[in-house]
């Protein structure tokens, strides 16, 4: 497909973004790309590191280096490449689209709408912080403060080496997840993707709630929230009335997933680990499922969902799929019990805190604790504290290993490092991700990618 | 932010003195008059409507694409760039940052019929003209997509927004007093506030107080039966709504038994007693009054540029003309003013 050619004759604005191309300063005039952390559907996330402003004002600048307002022409980068410091970054690129073998326009992602216009709007010390849009060749950059771990590396850490998440450590990641959490929800925005995956913890301990790609307003929204969107949150954090086709929802799904995120760090392993029904196109209601063993999963442990405790139940689209299920009594106590890891002399707190990981796996969303409450819940005043550093709990000697970063020449963006000045297309393709673990079912609405 | 407008990007960023717009229209002003320039901003206004209206988009959605069409054009002259494509784009990108997202085939094709009725032919087919569009759209928008409107303010002053707040902690107000307005008056209301995108105050002034003028021009049309009142509280003089307001009810299709009201001559204190009485209630909340007269008389004069708009489409049938219908225009045939009612949302 030739490139667009257009004169100002036919295209009135022509000059305009001749104009404006110029202006926009380039991906790699502003960072050094070290490798790439992830790749998926939606396109790939770099580790990148600021390039020093100065570097324009240098001799080699004022001879003609193309700084950030001259694009097009070719940058040597080598010369910064060593430069360590730079503040790190993590660059998130969204795959642009393809038509054949020709990137072109074909309008920007509902996901990648949501996490531009959402993070432009908020800061908080406890959500991952987008320091800056670019675009460039068709694609959209989302520049974001680097995060070292996130929930996910730090379980599969101690899973893996048979050791304990120290309480110390534990409580203090809930306690600014939580924060996070209240944050967003103070400001009527959902996350709906609440996983160990999506929550990010910097290397000074400090928790950074990430990937916001399906997060949303939801205040007065225009039309319900599940005609927009009739897949939310990857099925393993699934709250009970989502996975019973709620059709109006609230935060509380939040809630449900901080439980079972909470449940997680004690366990070491997925709470509810059902298996996710396919999305069968041209079935009934749509082609969404009833997740049947993620709820027999929920119920096994929680136990069966009474009409008493939840009164609107009976009104939820799947309700009549619950008697088929297996009955179960209700064991959490015991399912924490047996992971707890206070000692005998610490009943007080133990029971603090299985009273917060009961209150947010309550069925019925409306009695769930919210966000702001658990923030005052009893737990917190027992020993030992939230600290604003959660690896001040680690035993001495003991960190987590940093991200793995992955270098694969054929990507335009790592091989243009060694002189090549902007992004070609994606390319790439048929890369092992770089996650070096499964990072878990697949959220329906954001990949196509069923791997499990 | 969306709790809390202060600490949006709208509020911080983008709020403008009166004097960027006008420097923002240097250029343009080398081919067209100041007056021309006007129409502009309510022809877009029109065309941005008719277009979200066309691809199914609520009231909501046509003020946010509107919001972003004229923030594009602070930074951007009309006559250096394709205001067909611009719009198009604006109302694109405002159909996903509202949530009710619209495929980019649908709003090229419907683009292309909008804009061949004004006999505009050049309107591009390919989809990627548009795509591309949104790209240096929201870049232009410092990709700044959240826009608070008057609307919600609106129906929060009056008490109509008793909608589901669950799980908000912060969702609800702290309110000592409701405004009682009768369906007639939030109706009237509403469609001031819809004409006021006709014209840049969304570029000026924070949402609430477009809300609050518009109220006040609202009462003026319709005074409350239960108020002993005859002026709107901020007693200053000018005038008040002037007749092009009127024609507002005429054109939206309301019943106008009133004239509008006589100029603002209050003197002395507030009626006691009726704390919810509309001039009490105005008068109570903490505003700059000399700021809610500035955008009364902003949408008056509003009015007046589009009157003549009208009088001089229907002279000369010009095709750019924001007039859709013929007929005569004092007698307010011309336009239908978007007729959504903020209680069925
Ligand atoms: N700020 C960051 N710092 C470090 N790594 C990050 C950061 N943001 C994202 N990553 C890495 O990239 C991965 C994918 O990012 P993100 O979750 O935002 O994208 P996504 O579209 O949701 O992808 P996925 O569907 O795989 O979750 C993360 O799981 C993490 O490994
Ligand atoms: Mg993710």
């Amino acid at each position: 497909m030739p490139p667009m050619v257009a004169s100002a004759a036919t295209d009135g604005n022509f000059a305009y973004r001749q104009r404006r191309d110029f202006q926009r300063p380039t991906v790699l005039s502003r960072y050094s790309i070290l490798g790439f952390l992830s790749s998926g559907t939606y396109g790939r996330v770099y580790k990148a590191r600021v390039r020093k402003p100065s570097s324009d004002m240098s001799p080699a600048g004022l001879m003609g280096t193309p700084g950030a307002a001259t694009p097009g022409k070719r940058l040597k980068l080598a010369r910064d490449d060593g430069d360590d410091d730079g503040e790190l970054v993590a660059i998130k690129k969204f795959k642009p689209d393809k038509e054949g073998e020709a990137v072109t326009y074909t309008g920007i992602s509902q996901s990648a709408c949501r996490e531009i216009m959402i993070n432009r709007e908020i800061s908080h010390e406890h959500v991952t912080a987008l320091r800056e849009v670019m675009l460039e060749e068709k694609s959209i950059y989302l520049v974001f403060e680097y995060a070292e771990h996130d929930f996910l590396q730090i379980i599969h850490h101690h899973s893996s080496t048979r050791t304990v998440l120290p309480v110390a450590v534990l409580k203090s990641l809930l306690w600014q997840l939580f924060n996070g959490v209240s944050y967003l929800h103070d400001n009527w925005i959902i996350h709906r993707d609440l996983k160990p995956a999506n929550i990010l913890v910097n290397s000074a301990g400090q928790v950074k709630i990430g990937d916001l790609g399906l997060a949303r307003l939801y205040q007065e929204p225009l039309q319900p929230l599940y005609t927009s969107d009739k897949i939310v949150v990857t099925v393993w954090y699934r709250s009970p009335e989502l996975l019973l086709g709620a059709r109006h929802y609230t935060p509380a799904i939040d809630l449900w997933s901080m439980g079972c995120i909470y449940g997680e760090l004690l366990g070491l392993r997925p709470m509810f680990k059902g298996e996710e029904a396919k999305v069968e196109m041209g079935g009934k209601k749509g082609g969404v499922p009833f997740q049947r063993d993620q709820m027999s999963r929920v119920v096994e442990v929680v136990g069966s969902v009474d009409r008493n405790q939840w009164p609107t139940v009976t009104q939820m689209p799947e309700y009549n799929q619950l008697p088929r299920l297996d009955r179960h009594q209700d064991t959490l106590q015991q399912w924490f019990n047996s992971r707890s890891r206070n000692s005998p002399q610490d009943q007080a707190a133990a029971a603090a805190g299985f009273d917060l990981l009961r209150q947010l796996l309550i069925y019925d969303p409306t009695k769930r604790i919210t966000a702001r409450a658990s923030l005052t819940h009893q737990w917190w005043a027992h020993d030992p504290k939230p600290h604003a550093n959660a690896f001040l709990g680690l035993p001495t000697g003991v960190s987590y290993p940093m991200r793995r970063v992955t270098h694969d020449e054929s990507d335009p963006k790592l091989s243009s490092n060694a002189g090549r000045g902007t992004f070609a297309s994606g390319g790439g393709s048929g890369v092992a991700s770089g996650l070096p673990f499964g990072g878990g079912p697949v959220r329906a609405t954001k990949r196509s990618r069923l791997d499990h | 932010m969306a709790a809390n407008f202060y600490l949006s990007s709208h509020a911080n960023y983008h709020l403008h003195p009166r004097s960027a717009l006008v420097s923002a229209r240097q250029e343009d002003l080398k081919h067209a008059t100041e007056q021309e320039l006007g129409w502009i901003e309510i022809w877009s206004g029109s065309v941005i409507q008719k277009l979200c209206k066309r691809l199914g988009l609520r009231q909501q959605v046509i003020a946010t694409a509107i919001v972003f069409f004229r923030r594009f054009y602070l930074r951007n002259s009309y006559c250096e760039t394709d205001c067909a494509l611009v719009a198009a784009a604006c109302c694109y990108v405002a159909a996903k940052a509202e949530e009710t997202p619209v495929h980019v085939k649908s709003a090229v094709a419907e683009a292309r019929v909008v804009f061949n009725d004004m006999g505009l032919s050049s309107f591009p087919t390919d989809n990627t003209k548009l795509a591309e569009m949104e790209f240096y759209l929201i870049e232009e928008l410092d990709f700044h997509l959240v826009i608070f409107h008057p609307y919600r303010s609106l129906v929060q002053l009056c008490g109509r927004d008793g909608g589901p707040t669950a799980g908000g902690e912060v969702g609800k107000a702290t309110r000592s007093a409701m405004l009682e307005m009768d369906d007639t008056a939030l109706q009237m209301a509403w469609f001031v506030i819809n004409d006021t995108f006709r014209s840049s105050l969304c570029l000026i002034h924070p949402p609430h107080l477009i809300a609050i003028a518009a109220i006040y021009l609202a009462f003026s049309l319709h005074p409350p039966p239960s108020a002993n009142i005859t002026a709107p509280p901020p007693a200053t003089t000018g005038s008040g709504p002037s007749s092009r307001t009127r024609r507002q009810s005429i054109d939206s299709g309301v019943p106008s038994s009133s004239t509008p009201a006589a100029p603002p001559a209050r003197t002395g204190p507030p009626p006691p007693g009726g704390q919810t009485d509309p001039i009490t209630f105005l008068s109570t909340l903490n505003v700059d009054y000399t700021l809610v007269l500035e955008i009364v008389q902003e949408v008056i004069s509003l009015y007046e540029l589009w009157n003549a708009l009208e009088s001089s489409a229907a002279g000369t049938a010009a095709g750019a003309s924001a007039s859709s219908g013929g007929g005569k225009a004092r007698a307010g045939t011309a336009k239908t003013i978007a007729v959504k009612t903020p209680f069925t949302s």
